[in-house]
């Protein structure tokens, strides 16, 4: 089973992400399950759920006290505990989805819990983000720049911000996506590439 | 002229401390023991009466059950004392919260214990644990934990009464109710609590196990599932 981490600020799209990805994924025969690590409710693992786009009992909400940093990277058991008994009630799974409730740019996945790990950025936030070089942006295994339609609305130059990546992560990939277009396409390909179905005839 | 002795009483130390600190990664971060439903029911409370509950909830709910169980654990010989004991400690908890709390953290000790310690029983138990064979309290756990690592009973009642208290306070700092400077004074006023509560525990048979701290089960009981799941960061 393939465990890929969804890290990246507050409201940059981890959980639009998902909603795009799960569709593909359930095309492919991916078997799949999702854990959100939420602040303050659970209202992530509830939008999922009654999204319609997977069984709601594939989709857990995991209790983070307040600290979902803490439960992806120093601690990350109680994650850890929601894979095994996903694994225990829904029989064996391809894939796992785990989203990080939103946190700061230095937010990391341990791992310990994750094999993959996509960090999710907003132009909207800020096009000099990158050249703070945030540790999710700087360690990352795919870095997705989101919400490229909103850039020139608030004066976010992409130019920038493809020049301040290729320095700040060199050797890794990163995507400009809309993830209200077609962006998880692109996103799914890359994962094709890295991680997904390696070994399995697609 | 290295001291064996001294050396040993170290190695123990160690071990304790290892057990005792807030790194390891057995999730009690996201489990409070009812300090975050308290605080939220009790939006004006002082220092002073948050301090108050913590105590009592020491003394009257953590050490006649869990403390108790700790200690018994910590006189098992067998795979299956350990597990009546777990079975047991599990019938004793009133509500869904302090069960989820105390197997989920007890589980994941389990799952890493077996790598820090050398020490048959802790692995059968811990076996049985990993198969569901067993619920795998937080408290019979560390009983055993402790016992293979040769910390005393009464110091690995200490450690984890302790470390409740402080879980306690940093949930109050996670929520910004209470300043970190403040947290470390309060575990310092809390010290005769400790000491008392784990006097308490170390005298309770497990004929006489009973948890009875009011508001912060009241807390507890009243939020159903685990005890937090509504505060910000
Ligand atoms: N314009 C635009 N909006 C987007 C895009 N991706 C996501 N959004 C919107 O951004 C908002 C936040 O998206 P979410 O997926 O909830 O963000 P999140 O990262 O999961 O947020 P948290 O879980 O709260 O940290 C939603 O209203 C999305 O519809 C995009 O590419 N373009
Ligand atoms: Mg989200």
């Amino acid at each position: 089973m393939l465990r890929i981490g969804i890290g990246g600020p507050v409201g940059s799209g981890k959980t639009k992400l998902i909603e795009q990805l799960l569709p593909a994924l359930a095309e492919e025969g991916v078997a799949v399950a999702v854990i959100t690590n939420d602040l303050v409710t659970r209202e992530d693992a509830e939008r999922v759920r009654q999204s319609g786009l997977i069984e709601p009992d594939r989709v857990v909400g995991v209790e983070t006290g307040a600290c979902p940093h803490t439960a992806i990277r120093e601690d990350p058991s109680a994650n850890l505990e929601a894979i095994e008994n996903l694994e225990r009630s829904c029989g064996p799974l391809d894939l796992v989805l785990i989203e990080s409730g939103g946190d700061n740019l230095s937010a990391t996945f341990t791992s310990d819990l994750v094999d993959y790990w996509i960090f999710v950025i907003d132009t909207a936030a800020g096009d000099d983000i990158p050249r703070k070089r945030g540790m999710g942006i700087v360690q990352c295994d795919l870095l997705l720049v989101n919400k490229t339609d909103l850039a020139p609305h608030v004066g976010a130059s992409l130019t920038r911000m493809k020049e301040d990546l290729a320095v700040v992560r060199p050797n890794r990939p990163t995507l400009f996506t809309d993830l209200r277009s077609d962006g998880a396409a692109q996103v799914l390909d890359q994962l094709r590439r890295d991680v997904l179905f390696v070994g399995r005839p697609v | 002229m290295p001291d064996p002795a001294a050396s040993e009483i170290r190695r123990i130390a160690l071990a304790g401390f290892q057990l005792a600190d807030g790194s390891l990664p057995i999730g009690r971060f996201a489990h409070s023991g009812g300090a975050e439903r308290w605080l939220s029911e009790n939006p004006g409370a002082s220092t002073e009466e948050f301090e108050q509950a913590v105590s009592v909830s020491l003394t009257e709910g953590i050490a006649p059950l869990d403390g108790s169980a700790l200690n018994l654990a910590h006189r098992a010989d067998t795979v299956e004392q350990l597990r009546e004991l777990d079975a047991l400690l599990t019938a004793h908890k009133s509500t869904p919260a302090s069960r989820v709390a105390s197997q989920s953290c007890g589980r994941q000790l389990a799952q890493l214990a077996p790598r820090l310690v050398d020490s048959d029983l802790v692995t059968g138990y811990c076996t049985l644990i990993h198969d569901r064979a067993c619920e795998g309290n937080l408290a019979v756990v560390e009983g055993a934990v402790a016992r293979a690592s040769a910390i005393s009973a009464e110091m690995a009642v200490l450690i984890s009464l302790r470390g409740v208290a402080s879980g306690m306070l940093s949930a109050a700092v996670r929520l910004g109710r209470l300043s970190s400077s403040n947290a470390q004074v309060i575990l310092t006023t809390l010290a005769p609590s400790i000491d008392q509560a784990t006097t308490i525990a170390l005298a309770t048979k497990m004929g006489e196990w009973h948890s009875t701290a009011p508001e912060m089960e009241i807390s507890m009981l009243s939020s159903g599932r685990s005890e937090m799941s509504f505060f910000a960061s």
